[in-house]
């Protein structure tokens, strides 16, 4: 080698040292700048009206789609309540957005509002092709901004999700172009948002999601204060667990319930656990609790009681309750069951049936439908086919707002969202006249 | 107002068109001036909108943003065809390409859960993590696998100034793509000294298409 060959050698090679020393320097300042693990932040809830018992059902939707699914909620600084599902044609269509509307307690009333997203909208923002939209959940961030994530696909089925991120500074009015969170490293396939996301008490965000590809696992996303993902903790592995939820019991502890999504009888919902804040969880086990490889949603009450909204039975979803647990979800006890077609006899029902009874739901559901034989056909078109009509009330979604009151939305047989309303002096009341019946 | 990682992430979709164009036999046949005004003619065409998406938003929505190992190779690929020159000799590319693809064949199946441990969370910031890249690419530096270390060193700067979507330092280290390309190549290359085993060694790896442009070794 002549002696400038040599020289210019010499000097590459410094280049490539200063260039790798200049890169690590500002990646181990950014390591370093990454948030610590925060703690659980239990939410402090006051007491609605005067404490007297009341429940009330009511839908959310008026039949705007031929199919709605997966409703979720969140509480506005006034007090009212925000859902969002995602609604179109059918699911999987290119016309399904994500729906929302306004619940004024004071009226009892929903507002539809217009679309949170749409799929054209959310392909714009993203610079990239949008085949479908999904589940919605949404979530106060430490800034008073509403982040909502949603499921988007790009390609493929539900196995090919991802997570998108929007914001809105306006109490969910107007949204933020969106941003897709990237959360695997295989064309960021396959991450879905079910589960309701909470604070940690540094401001972070921690957000349950689940992967359905090849495996199906729960994990749970911490994002910071801007929405950046910060960490990825698996929750499950294997292929039978989806959908968890984390319910915070105290600033450390916590369990976290996930669907069961495998073939092994008894089907039972899974359960794991936490003592430290997160940082390690136990391995899933089987509740008592049964599960038919359907969502589940829960809260921590004020006296540490967790209620759950669950379809109890192991096959079908057809039946909906609402249990608690006193001992950190160990034991469940019934508290009432919201929705049962389970011991109707002669099912699957013929149409005819199926109208008739529909449209009776439809009525005990919300007493101010205009016409229950419309939502009877339209429950009718989702659910019936050539053996026969079905029921389904699944996809819960339960949230407590800060005065007290609790707020349940699931699917009431695939074309409408169901809301119910109610307080702790009914669930106390419900729990007191249940005495030790319907344990799990 | 658009992103810059949604510029980041179009540039190198868009460069990844141009390159695809070297696969093509008859386009590889053409003189450098052409071959580069076509990739130039491509890369405009697939940026630019057409209806409501540029195409390259498409490929982009497939296949994510494709890692700073895949950008540098393109780059490599690309110059070595329109330059004539080989700025990476065959030996290193060969090693790169069973690093990626140890990496990928171990990395991949528990990143997508087999198994409760997850590589993949290491990329969220893990100093270990780091300290283990520090440590290859300084000695990839020693014994001069400079690709190695450029690769690392970009991929590391990059997801420190946010370059990407992503906040996973994996993401800009390894993507599917550049690892099924290693894995062909490595078992290509294996295939090749089965068959031949007299002589040809880790250097005559296949590696991408730009090694016909100027072959010094001999037959």
């Amino acid at each position: 080698m002549t002696e400038s060959g040599e020289a210019g050698s010499i000097g590459s090679r410094t280049l490539v040292l200063v260039i790798l020393l200049i890169g690590f320097g500002a990646a181990f300042v950014k390591s370093f700048d990454r948030p610590p693990a925060g703690l659980f932040q239990p939410r402090s809830i006051g007491e609605a009206g005067d404490g007297a018992p009341h429940f009330e059902t009511r839908f959310v939707s008026g039949g705007e789609t031929p199919q709605t699914h997966a409703p979720s909620l969140v509480e506005l600084t006034d007090g009212r309540i925000r859902a969002f599902w995602f609604a179109g044609s059918r699911e999987g269509a290119k016309d399904v957005e994500v729906h929302t509307a306004v619940f004024a307690p004071g009226r009892g009333a929903w507002h539809r509002e217009p679309s949170a997203a749409t799929r054209v909208g959310t392909q714009k923002s993203l610079l990239r092709y949008i085949r479908k939209l999904g589940n919605p959940v949404a979530v106060r961030a430490a800034n008073g901004q509403i982040r909502l994530f949603y499921v988007t696909v790009s390609v493929g089925g539900w196995g090919g999700s991802s997570v998108t991120m929007t914001t809105s500074t306006d109490e969910g009015k107007t949204w933020t172009p969106a941003r897709r969170l990237i959360t695997t490293p295989f064309f960021n396939l396959s991450t879905l948002v079910k589960g309701t996301p909470f604070l940690y008490d540094d401001g972070t965000l921690g957000l349950p999601v689940y992967h359905e590809m090849i495996g199906k696992f729960g994990e749970l996303l911490r994002l910071d204060k801007t929405g950046a993902v910060i960490d990825k903790q698996r929750l499950s592995s294997g292929k039978y667990s989806l959908q968890p939820v984390v319910l915070a019991q105290s600033d450390r502890k916590a369990i976290a319930l996930m669907r069961y999504a495998g073939g092994q009888p008894p089907k039972r919902v899974l359960r794991a656990s936490t003592d430290d804040a997160g940082r390690h969880w136990s391995h899933p086990e089987k509740s008592s609790l049964p599960n038919p490889d359907a969502a589940v949603s829960g809260v921590v009450l004020a006296d540490g009681k967790i209620l759950v909204a669950l379809n109890d039975i192991e096959s079908g979803r057809d039946r909906l309750s609402l249990v608690t647990s006193h001992d950190g979800g160990v034991t469940w006890k019934t508290v009432i069951t919201l929705e049962d077609q389970t011991g109707l006899p002669g099912q699957p029902l013929d149409r005819a049936r199926y109208l008739e009874t529909a449209g009776r739901l439809a009525r005990d559901s919300d007493a101010t439908v205009p016409d229950s034989a419309d939502y009877a056909r339209a429950a009718s078109v989702q659910m019936c086919r050539e053996a026969g009509c079905g029921f389904e009330f699944s996809y819960p979604y339960l949230i407590q707002a800060r005065n007290g009151e609790l707020h349940l939305v699931y699917t009431w047989n695939r074309s409408f969202i169901k809301h119910v309303r109610f307080n702790q002096a009914w669930l106390d009341r419900r729990l007191s006249e249940t005495g030790n019946d319907q344990r799990h | 107002m658009i992103n810059v990682t949604d510029i980041t992430g179009l540039a190198s979709a868009t460069l990844a068109i141009a390159a695809s164009l070297l696969l093509v036999p008859p386009i590889r046949r053409l003189k450098r001036i052409h071959i580069g005004l076509l990739m130039s003619a491509t890369a405009i065409l697939v940026a630019v909108p057409i209806g409501a998406l540029p195409l390259a938003a498409y490929l982009r929505g497939g296949f994510g943003d494709l890692s700073i190992t895949t950008n540098v190779l393109l780059a490599v690929a690309i110059f070595s065809h329109l330059s004539g020159r080989r700025p990476v000799d065959g030996k290193q590319k060969s090693v790169m390409n069973v690093l990626i693809a140890v990496t990928a064949l171990v990395f991949y199946p528990l990143a997508l859960g087999f198994g409760p441990f997850d590589p993949y969370r290491l990329g969220y910031g893990s100093p270990g993590f780091l300290t283990g890249l520090l440590m290859l690419a300084l000695g990839a530096w020693a014994v001069r696998f400079h690709l190695i270390s450029i690769c690392i060193a970009l991929a590391v700067t990059a997801h420190a100034m946010a370059w990407h979507e992503s906040t996973n330092l994996w993401d800009y280290l390894l993507d599917p793509l550049v690892s099924i390309y290693a894995l062909v190549a490595v078992l290509a290359g294996g295939l090749r000294t089965t068959t031949h085993p007299s002589g040809r060694n880790l250097q005559e790896l296949p590696t991408l298409p730009h090694d016909r442009v100027e072959s010094t070794r001999c037959p």
